[in-house]
């Protein structure tokens, strides 16, 4: 990788690197995770960038990289923690309403499975058709509607009924 | 709850960002690396694969297994003629052209497997799975679908059969997916000697990221898969029955493996055996050898193991270098002698150290395998 590569890789980061850090954290659910698998995610572009930048946008190949560290991640220990003997010292933050709104969201967007989540962040926060999801994912369509169902069926659950307006046949 | 709603959830849970601590030096330092070391494997891919041919011909296992008693240890299997007789291609090409000859062997499969039972093992980014079938008559008469759970006593659960999708059904579809694989960027198939690709490593894309998969392949004639507990004290651990794996860190023999560990079943030795599923080897015997100086204040005590064959002549037997688990009680007057966890070693009067010595193998083949083992209690 010469100086140009490194120039357009930084420029293709620039426009990116925002996008991959919130699906990271629609799907981990923490920011410093996030910065974990996105920093990874962009280390393996990278090493790949010659034959990743020829085949045009390096997005998709970013994204599947991403799902498929976040999926990997789930079945290893964490990096970043490391056990303590003692307990640190925390401030006590006072609750409000929009942090607390924000929290059951997330706590009911954890209760999904991650195979589910992965299909959801895919199909509605990253905007991807049914067919790319599924070439991400490395399943099949079928697999896919039926995961995106069950992610909604599972939030409509976690969430309440409030959000409950159509059926995930019609959301699909 | 519709598109809608979803991505104003998402966007309500990301609304505020923390701060970004991505270190974009560790990402372009990291990716160099990377570079450099991919284009190392390339050229070094070649000298790789003539290790593994080496290494599979001269008995060493494959580093890692799916198999739910943990990982196949790196060492010489215990002998087996089920493994002795598999052949390896370690090319797609390679692979291609074994295909005529197992496909005859498998044709040419005594009557009494015409009918089979198939379990098909993948492991891949995604979450591991196991899809089991029967075939009769050539024709899939009953399919399942599994998580396929790595820790001993996990329950597998069982999946709707489209999370089985590409995985073949039936010994001739795994042909026919060796067959499709004549492109892939990299293959090792290991056959055994009735034609069955009883392991599949495959890269089927160089340009595609994390798509690698490995299929493990187990298959039996009907009612084999129950192995019957030998004579003597060592009783079968069934699968899905929890037992220790990791009692002892520096127990691993070759193609065995051995805990000490005090739980349910009382105070006793793990014994898992790598090699055919679908005939292990059964161990017969357990007789304890007490040296007659102690070591260094420390209670040094051999175990000796006879291990019987794996039935090769009477039974298809699978090479699908599977673990088979037994357990043996400790006798009391050894076990009273088991430290609590962590062991502490020189103590005098705590059993520190067990060498377990197996003697046996299939047909006129013999090995002894040995090793030093530091017994741990758990709970």
């Amino acid at each position: 990788m010469g100086t140009q590569g490194d120039t357009d890789f930084l420029g293709w980061v620039s426009t990116s690197r925002a996008g991959l850090r919130t699906s990271a954290f629609l799907l981990c659910g923490d920011w410093f995770l996030a910065d974990d698998l996105v920093q990874e995610t962009l280390t393996r572009v990278f090493g790949a960038w010659g034959r990743v930048s020829g085949s045009g946008d390096p997005s998709p190949y970013a994204r599947k990289v991403l799902i498929n560290l976040y999926l990997d991640h789930r079945r290893r220990p964490s990096r970043r923690e490391t056990p303590a003997a003692d307990l640190p010292e925390r401030t006590i933050e006072q609750p409000n309403a929009v942090d607390g709104d924000r929290d059951r969201l997330m706590a009911g967007l954890r209760q999904v499975p991650k195979g589910q989540r992965a299909v959801l962040v895919l199909r509605y926060w990253d905007d991807l058709s049914i067919e790319q999801t599924a070439q991400i994912l490395g399943t099949t369509a079928s697999n896919v509607r039926s995961q995106a169902s069950r992610g909604l069926e599972t939030l409509r659950a976690v969430l309440g009924t409030d959000h409950a307006t159509t059926t995930p046949k019609e959301a699909l | 709850m519709n598109e809608t709603d979803v991505k104003e959830l998402f966007a309500s849970v990301a609304a505020h960002p923390a701060a970004d601590t991505i270190d974009m030096d560790a990402v372009l330092r990291g990716g160099r690396r990377r570079h450099r070391t991919r284009v190392a494997a390339t050229l070094g891919a070649s000298a790789a694969a003539l290790a593994v041919v080496g290494a599979l011909l001269s008995g060493v296992l494959p580093t890692s297994s799916p198999d739910p008693v943990g990982p196949t240890p790196t060492g010489t299997a215990w002998p087996s003629p089920a493994l002795a007789q598999a052949r390896i291609a370690v090319t797609p090409n390679q692979a291609q052209q074994e295909l005529p000859a197992a496909r005859a062997a498998w044709a040419a499969r005594p009557a009494a497997t015409v009918d089979y039972r198939l379990t098909v093992r993948r492991e891949s980014q995604a979450a591991p799975v196991r899809a089991d079938s029967e075939v009769s008559g050539g024709e899939v008469t009953d399919y399942d679908v599994f998580t396929d759970p790595r820790k001993p006593g996990s329950v597998p659960e069982q999946l709707p059969d489209d999370a089985g999708a590409g995985l073949p059904r039936t010994v001739p579809e795994l042909l026919d997916l060796v067959a499709s694989y004549a492109d892939a960027a990299g293959l090792t198939v290991v056959f055994d000697r009735f034609g069955v690709p009883v392991r599949i490593d495959v890269d089927p894309n160089a340009g595609a990221v994390d798509d690698e998969q490995t299929l493990t392949v187990a298959w039996s004639r009907p009612g084999d898969l129950e192995v019957p507990s030998g004579p003597g004290p060592w009783t079968l651990i069934p699968r899905t029955d929890p037992f220790p794996t990791d009692g002892l860190r520096d127990g691993i023999y070759t193609g065995s493996r051995a805990v000490v560990a005090s739980d349910g079943r009382g105070v006793g030795i793990y014994l898992t055996l790598w090699g055919s599923s679908s005939c292990p080897a059964q161990p017969t015997t357990l007789t304890f050898v007490e040296p007659s100086e102690p070591q260094l204040g420390q209670t040094e005590v051999a175990a000796e193991v006879l291990v019987g064959p794996d039935q090769p002549d009477t039974r298809p037997c699978s090479a699908d270098l599977s673990g088979t688990t037994y357990w043996a009680p400790l006798p009391a007057s050894y076990a009273a002698k088991l430290p609590s966890s962590p062991p502490a070693l020189g103590g005098p009067s705590a059993l520190t150290h067990l060498e377990l010595v197996l003697t046996g193998g299939a047909g006129s083949s013999s090995v002894t395998a040995g090793g030093l083992l530091t017994s741990r209690a758990t709970s």
